[in-house]
């Protein structure tokens, strides 16, 4: 009897504890993700004064001519960029996959730098390679860079590394068995293309196809730098918002900045679905088979790829060293001195970026992890974990100008009118918030939740489900088995996703250009500012910096993974 | 047309890892043959070299005696079919059958003529149009089965083309391959783990262990006649008995003796030559039971058999564990072999 209520007492405190858990992941993705989207929705309906006006709004939006035809330079710019980033993403994962191409982990890596540096970074090595005083103009090669061009080369770039990581995943999901199956019949190399390969990668490529368009759709900070009078929608949200202060108007703006975010992301999680589904557990591995004229050109290919990378960091590089761009061409690092930068705040900026990714990074691996853990091993709270999961991959859909442009909505309103109850108001607990660092660390959690999140939830998955049972049956309570067992196995994952917080949070720049203040500046956000004001070099000097930090991070991330790899 | 096939002195390495160890085989037309053996012991390699898929370190492959070692797969004219099916995924199943005559640019016409009639004889009318993953597993090897034959090959290729199916379907589609081979008069070469499917379905075994060819023959004579303990132990059931019980019990003069379980004869009554024993375990197996028995002579002498008792005798019988018995091993059954 007595042990009988023991055993009573110790179950409810543990699912006290698993309730305080979900229960605190789904507040948390109900205040700082749900509540902001509602105020832009809301202000969306309102006029300046708070009164609603319904679709009025969005009637004076569509009248004006300025603003259809940044509708049309934002899809002209999104489709193109999007077409050659990919094209050449599909040719650069399949050299490296399919292809005998040596060095393969090198071209890789290569290829993904774009991830590690601010957008800006790309807009201002364009500018020193084909800008009025550019390499390639003194050269002779004169391109009409500021505006639509520009946009497109940096967008694609940019866009580059993720199309990549997708279709190469997608590629080596392949069946050797068909390829022997089509080569006994004879089959030619393009019919084994076209009726083998690409429809094995299909649902990738649709996915690299809409994630790079939303990447390039929504994105702030190449614009900003070579778009020139070329208006996007990115940077008309922040010129109405910043410059106009029209919130009314932003929102608007916002709300269709959400609609292709919204379509590639439903779309992407119906072929993720396909693409897994295609694939089964008596498939044999792709077996690459020597061509020498293929591997050549494949190899030769790959080449020309990390040369345009490296091309664009060493001309960046290569700025950021020297006194000033192209009349001054001595070797100074004053550049670096970021005391001097942005008439003093620069080292300010600098230190909250790092403190920032490193809050961002660690508090937001952890409500990640927690989130999915609940989510995933638990059989109570069938409802809440189900609003959970939904909330966790809603971030994936929304793009950062519109977090950014939500979270200024949310936490700069002193109160919250309730709807269509008069004379009540709520104050806003979080209005304090506004103007540190602490809006940005939530901003950066939010918008890069899903993607940890997903890594989670991966690992954890992928974890025998009888560890749960096996320690239930034994009276030990959950939260030492994720001690003792689950944390340790997924501690891969975790350092993942810390990498992956900390990396994006340093060098965004779309959500967090909305949310930065004198009072808490931080690094991306000074860049725009200072190529603004025509400081490029110590712009590209901040860029360098925040570039060589992510690149150590990943080196020590890839040391330890490969470390406790050897281990195993 | 059928086609005669031959392997000569082919040896094949894989990082120092030898898969076959100058293996030469003879493959008349029109025949069946199964290559068996463990897994590991270089009986896909094989069917990979003769199929193309994989070139010889060493040796030659001829078909039909010209030397095809070096030529694609696409050049040597055979079927193929793999345990993993390998349909194209996207390709309904008409149009994986057809795969291989549009390659050869035939009319249209022509194909659907051809693909009916291979649809006709799987017996699949109806799955035409169908993906294969709408397809059961029996159904789909089938498909793959007509999709090897649509090019009107010289000769099959079948890769544990049953080992992923369910027992029952495993059985219908056996038969279905055995028909359609012969129908066709198909030099067949099938890979296989599977006894039962070896023994059942081939014209001729080719045992294969550890990258050589341990025996080949028909499938009675492998059963009966092996030519070795391993062949012995691997195909069917056997008691080995090794040289000194064979002395101690007058059994035979080789080193080593061996018997299949259904052979030894089990009764109450004593007879001539019948040895002793004690019955130990019995294990219930449907239409046999599996009797062990122990035979004792002295401290040392302690002999284990088993021993397969049919079903009708086990009614009439009705053995007891721990019941003394006698057992005969008819001289005629018992197989000798010279090393150990």
């Amino acid at each position: 009897m007595e042990k009988l209520k023991q055993k009573i007492m110790r179950c409810t405190k543990e699912d006290i504890v698993r309730a305080i858990a979900i229960y605190a992941v789904v507040a948390f993705l109900l205040v700082f993700l749900v509540c902001p989207l509602c105020t832009l929705f809301v202000k969306a309906f309102q006029n300046k004064d708070g009164a609603f006006v319904g679709f009025a709004q969005f009637i004076k939006y569509f009248q004006s001519k300025s603003l259809i035809q940044s509708i049309s330079h934002t899809f002209f710019v999104a489709i193109m960029s999007t077409i050659i980033s990919v094209t050449l993403a599909f040719f650069f994962s399949y050299a490296l996959s399919r292809k005998n191409v040596p060095c393969k982990g090198f071209f890789q890596y290569i290829g993904m730098i774009p991830i590690f540096a601010p957008t800006m970074l790309l807009g201002i090595a364009l500018i020193y390679l084909f800008g009025n005083k550019g390499i390639f103009t003194a050269l002779g090669l004169k391109v009409a860079l500021y505006g639509k061009v520009g946009i497109i080369i940096a967008e694609s770039i940019y866009c580059f590394p993720v199309a990549t990581t997708i279709l190469m995943v997608a590629f080596s999901a392949a069946d050797n068995r068909l390829y022997e199956a089509a080569d006994t019949m004879g089959t030619s190399t393009l019919r084994k293309m076209l009726t083998i390969t690409i429809p094995n990668v299909k649902y990738g490529l649709i996915s690299a196809l809409f994630v790079a368009f939303t990447y390039s759709f929504t994105d702030f900070g190449a614009p900003s730098v070579v778009g020139g009078n070329y208006n996007v929608l990115a940077t008309d949200v922040y010129k109405q918002v910043v410059g106009q202060q029209n919130f009314n108007m932003g929102a608007v703006v916002g709300i269709i900045l959400l609609f292709p975010a919204v379509l590639s992301f439903v779309v992407d999680r119906i072929t993720n679905q396909k693409q897994s589904a295609a694939i089964n557990s008596k498939s044999v591995p792709y077996q690459i088979k020597p061509d020498k004229k293929s591997d050549a050109l494949a190899t030769a290919f790959c080449i020309c790829i990390t040369l345009v990378m490296v091309i664009f960091f060493a001309v960046a590089l290569f700025a950021s060293l020297i006194k000033l761009w192209p009349y001054n061409l001595t070797f100074t690092i004053s550049n670096y001195d970021l005391t001097k930068i942005a008439s003093g705040s620069g080292f300010t900026a600098f230190k909250n970026s790092i403190l920032i990714s490193l809050i961002t990074a660690v508090l937001g691996t952890i409500v990640t992890f927690v989130g999915a853990y609940m989510i995933e091993k638990n059989q109570k709270f069938k409802t809440s974990r189900r609003i959970a999961y939904f909330l966790s991959i809603t971030p994936l859909a929304i793009p950062g100008t519109v977090i950014g442009l939500s979270f200024i909505m949310f936490f700069n309103a002193s109160q919250f009118n309730i709807p269509f109850m008069d004379g009540y108001a709520l104050q806003n607990p979080f209005h304090g918030m506004y103007g540190t660092i602490w809006i940005l660390i939530l901003a950066n959690m939010i918008h890069f939740y899903s993607v940890p999140f997903s890594t989670a939830t991966t690992s954890l998955k992928r974890l025998d489900k009888e560890f749960e049972t096996v320690s239930e049956s034994l009276a030990v309570p959950f939260y030492r088995t994720l001690g003792k067992v689950t944390l340790p196995l997924c501690l891969p994952a975790i350092c993942e996703m810390w990498v992956y917080f900390f990396v994006n949070s340093l060098v965004t720049v779309s959500a967090v250009v909305f949310l930065a203040s004198p009072t808490a500046p931080i690094a991306s956000v000074i860049i725009v500012s200072m190529e603004g004001a025509g400081q490029t070099a110590p712009a590209v000097a901040m860029c360098m910096l925040l570039l060589f930090i992510n690149l150590f991070v990943r080196l020590v991330y890839e040391a330890i993974r490969g470390r406790s790899n050897k281990k195993k | 047309m059928s086609v005669n096939l031959r392997i000569s002195n082919v040896s094949k390495v894989f990082e120092k890892n030898i898969a076959l160890n100058n293996v030469s085989l003879d493959i008349q037309a029109g025949e069946f043959v199964c290559l068996l053996g463990p897994s590991g012991c270089g009986k896909s390699t094989l069917l990979r070299l003769i199929a193309g898929l994989d070139k010889p370190n060493e040796g030659s492959i001829y078909i039909n005696d010209r030397n095809v070692t070096n030529l694609p797969p696409a050049r040597r004219n055979f079927g193929i079919m793999f345990q993993s099916y390998a349909l194209f995924p996207n390709l309904t199943a008409y149009e994986n059958v057809a795969y291989g005559l549009r390659n050869k640019k035939m009319r249209n016409q022509d194909i659907e003529a051809r693909v009916d009639r291979l649809f006709h004889m799987i017996k699949l009318d109806s799955a035409k149009k169908r993906l294969p993953s709408q397809l059961s597993g029996g159904e789909q090897q089938r498909v793959a089965l007509a999709r090897a034959l649509a090019t009107e090959p010289d000769f099959l290729l079948l890769d544990e083309p049953l080992s992923a199916l369910d027992a029952k379907v495993r059985i219908s589609l056996r038969k279905e391959i055995c028909r359609i081979q012969k129908e066709l008069g198909l030099t067949t070469i099938m890979v296989t783990h599977d006894q039962d499917e070896a023994l059942t379905m081939a014209d001729r075994i080719i045992v294969m262990n550890k990258s050589v060819v341990m025996q080949e023959g028909t499938p009675e004579e492998i059963y009966e006649h092996p030519e070795n303990p391993f062949v012995a132990d691997f195909i069917g059931s056997i008691n080995f008995i090794d040289k000194e019980k064979c002395k101690l019990y007058g059994l035979c003069e080789q080193e080593r003796a061996a018997i299949r379980p259904e052979k030894i004869e089990l009764s109450r009554t004593e007879k001539e030559a019948s040895l002793r024993a004690q019955i130990k375990e019995i294990e219930f197996r449907g239409f046999y039971d599996r009797i062990t028995v122990c035979v004792s002579h002295g401290v040392q002498g302690d002999m284990i058999l088993l021993v397969d008792v049919p079903f009708r005798m086990v009614k009439t019988m009705q053995f007891r564990i721990g019941e003394v018995v006698y057992v005969n091993l008819p001289r005629e059954e018992l197989l000798g072999f010279k090393t150990a």
